[in-house]
């Protein structure tokens, strides 16, 4: 699998993206300033020689060289280093990007392993679509349904979440949220159960949602929190890892290739694993 | 209000905090609205055992009762106030609390929106501030102090009049939980302010004009990102140097969602121990939910009898 690293002057990067060509998972290429990239690697003993390195010093050009390179291939990992996201985004996001697919939204799912609970969680969105709309929301769903079925979750249970499980006027996110669920029930949306609005322990503490006597196919057992602002995903990802020890991973989906959008808090493990799930979901 | 004692760190250290108060003062009086359930009575209970809370149950009498047998609780046989009807025992809470008669409000599994418009209305004379707000208290393993996040529980979507008296409704908890001037951190999913994002904007507006004299006695900054507000390691990362950043004592967040969902998020998957109270009003009203654990409800009753004691003692 080609992988490209964009922006390589990071160390952590370097030693994640190293592990996972001697795991046998990827055929990495750089691009971006060799200088920066060597003194990175020199700093750990690694030896950049033989790595496959596109010299290019401003990272917009950069960024434009990286989406070319991975969309020459059939199956491609875009991986973001040092770069703000919202730098490189506005590169990938231009009209005419060959990483965007005609019709669907870039979206930002978070994985997490998380200790005591016998699944993966994934959360979105917390890095792309700071306020989704209507229509956008359905959009994060389907690209979270995409990535739970490529880690071969057959029908993932889909919680909208709310602070409340019940659908007020004064609450706009619950009236949203009770929209999606009919449209999710009327097969408007494939291949999940969704269901919402439920708070986050209804969604997935099976003692909460008998307490509060929340029945249904998604309560208690959801395997996809959707959220609808950008801080919310965003605080629970930082919350997860800070406090409840979560091994995490952050992709961007819904385009041609998947792109690794490492977190600044994540360790090297934690890179590792980002780069085999994007793997996975670019078929790997 | 003022710092009550050296700061507490732990949700034990306020249970015990609350016991104190409770052999110096008496134990606080409070009014439970709503009394039918299993674990809120058992808490209650157990608060009462240790001095912390005298309750004065108020529902349903043969119903309370026959729970409160059932469940071999023991000891005295507490005080019920028998009434019939949500409304009609909101308004009895209130009137109690409006004589005096009560130190707290509890609410048990009573709609909040309904005791809140209750207690609020002009008529009891409870009313002290403009914004009332719901302050989550948690006792996180592995944070090096108690953490508030505010608010997930109250106002929906705060404007940013109302934001600030959110935050000013928090800093007088954490002062009352010893804090001498707590650290506001203004929650963002970054740290660079955007031109793009009203949030972020509102955030920067909001940290400039808490320097204002109204929140003397706190020091507030932002937007930052969850990880820099309870991180020295990722602050330092980010080039950030604000003595708030990794020392955060209370969170502001901007929509009831974003407190709902992340201070669950900690409850349920870093075990955090949680007490809910509403400030604002002139009483503490200790807020719980049927799904909350008996600690949490022993959280919560402390929480607001350490409040409620303070109270006391500005009187």
């Amino acid at each position: 699998m080609r992988l490209v690293l964009v922006a390589p002057n990071d160390a952590d990067d370097l030693e994640a993206v190293d592990a996972a060509r001697r795991l046998g998972l990827v055929d990495p290429v750089l691009v971006g300033d060799r200088e920066q990239a060597e003194a990175a690697a020199g700093g750990l003993g690694l030896d950049l020689s033989t790595t496959e390195l596109v010299e290019e010093t401003d990272m917009r050009s950069a960024v434009r060289i990286a989406v070319e390179l991975v969309c020459a291939d059939t199956r491609a990992i875009l991986m973001r280093g040092r770069i703000p996201v919202s730098q490189m985004m506005q590169v990938v996001l231009e009209d005419g990007s060959r990483l965007r697919v005609h019709g669907r939204l870039l979206t930002h799912v978070g994985i997490f392993q998380i200790e005591g609970v016998p699944r993966l969680i994934l959360v979105s969105d917390g890095g792309m679509v700071a306020a989704p709309d209507l229509g956008q929301k359905i959009g994060i769903i389907e690209n979270a349904i995409a990535v739970a079925r490529a880690l071969g979750n057959e029908r993932p249970r889909v919680a909208l979440l709310a602070a409340v499980e019940t659908v007020y006027p004064t609450m706009p996110v619950t009236m949203e949220e009770a929209v999606i669920s009919k449209m999710g029930e009327r097969g408007q949306i494939k291949g999940a159960w969704i269901d919402g609005p439920l708070s986050l322990d209804v969604a997935v503490s099976e003692h909460a949602a008998q307490q509060k006597g929340v029945g249904g196919d998604v309560a208690g057992r959801a395997d996809i929190l959707i959220v609808s602002q950008i801080e919310v995903g965003n605080g629970m990802y930082k919350a997860l890892v800070s406090f409840a020890g979560a091994r995490a991973v952050g992709l961007v989906v819904g385009g041609r290739y998947p792109i690794v959008v490492t977190s600044r808090s994540d360790t090297v493990g934690n890179k590792i694993d980002a780069i085999a799930v994007a793997c996975l979901l670019a078929g790997g | 209000m003022n710092k009550a004692c050296e700061a507490l760190r732990t949700m034990d250290e306020v249970v015990e905090r609350a016991k104190e108060s409770g052999r110096r003062d008496g134990p606080r009086r409070i009014a439970v609205a709503g009394a039918l359930d299993v674990s809120l009575l058992e808490a209650v209970a157990e608060a009462g055992r240790q001095g912390i809370v005298e309750a004065h149950l108020v529902g349903d009498r043969d119903k309370i009762l026959g729970l409160w047998e059932k469940l071999g609780i023991g000891g005295e046989e507490p005080a019920v106030e028998d009434v019939a009807g949500d409304e009609e025992i909101c308004h009895t809470v209130a009137g109690l609390a409006s004589e005096g008669a009560v130190d707290i409000v509890m609410k048990g599994f009573i709609s909040t929106s309904l005791i809140l418009r209750i207690l609020l209305s002009g008529e009891y004379g409870l009313r002290r501030k403009r914004t009332v707000s719901h302050t989550a208290v948690l006792g996180i393993p592995g944070y090096h102090k108690l953490l508030i996040i505010t608010d997930g529980g109250v106002v929906i979507r705060p404007d940013l009049e109302q934001k600030c008296d959110i935050i000013e409704n928090a800093v007088e908890v954490s002062r009352a939980l010893g804090v001498e001037r707590p650290k506001v951190v203004l929650l963002g999913a970054s740290e660079v302010v955007n031109q793009h994002s009203g949030e972020l904007m509102e955030s920067a507006t909001l940290a400039k004009m808490c320097r204002s004299a109204r929140m003397e006695g706190a020091v507030v900054d932002g937007p930052f990102s969850f990880d820099v507000a309870v991180s020295r390691d990722a602050a330092e990362f980010q080039g950030i140097t604000s003595e708030v950043a990794g020392d955060a004592d209370i969170i502001a967040v901007s929509s009831i969602e974003e407190g709902n969902i992340i201070s669950k998020t900690i409850i349920e998957f870093a075990g955090a121990i949680f007490g809910g109270l509403i400030w604002g009003l002139r009483l503490p009203v200790s807020l719980v939910s049927r799904s909350d654990t008996r600690m949490n409800k022993m959280a919560a009753l402390s929480v607001a009898a350490v409040v409620s004691s303070q109270l006391l003692h500005e009187a």
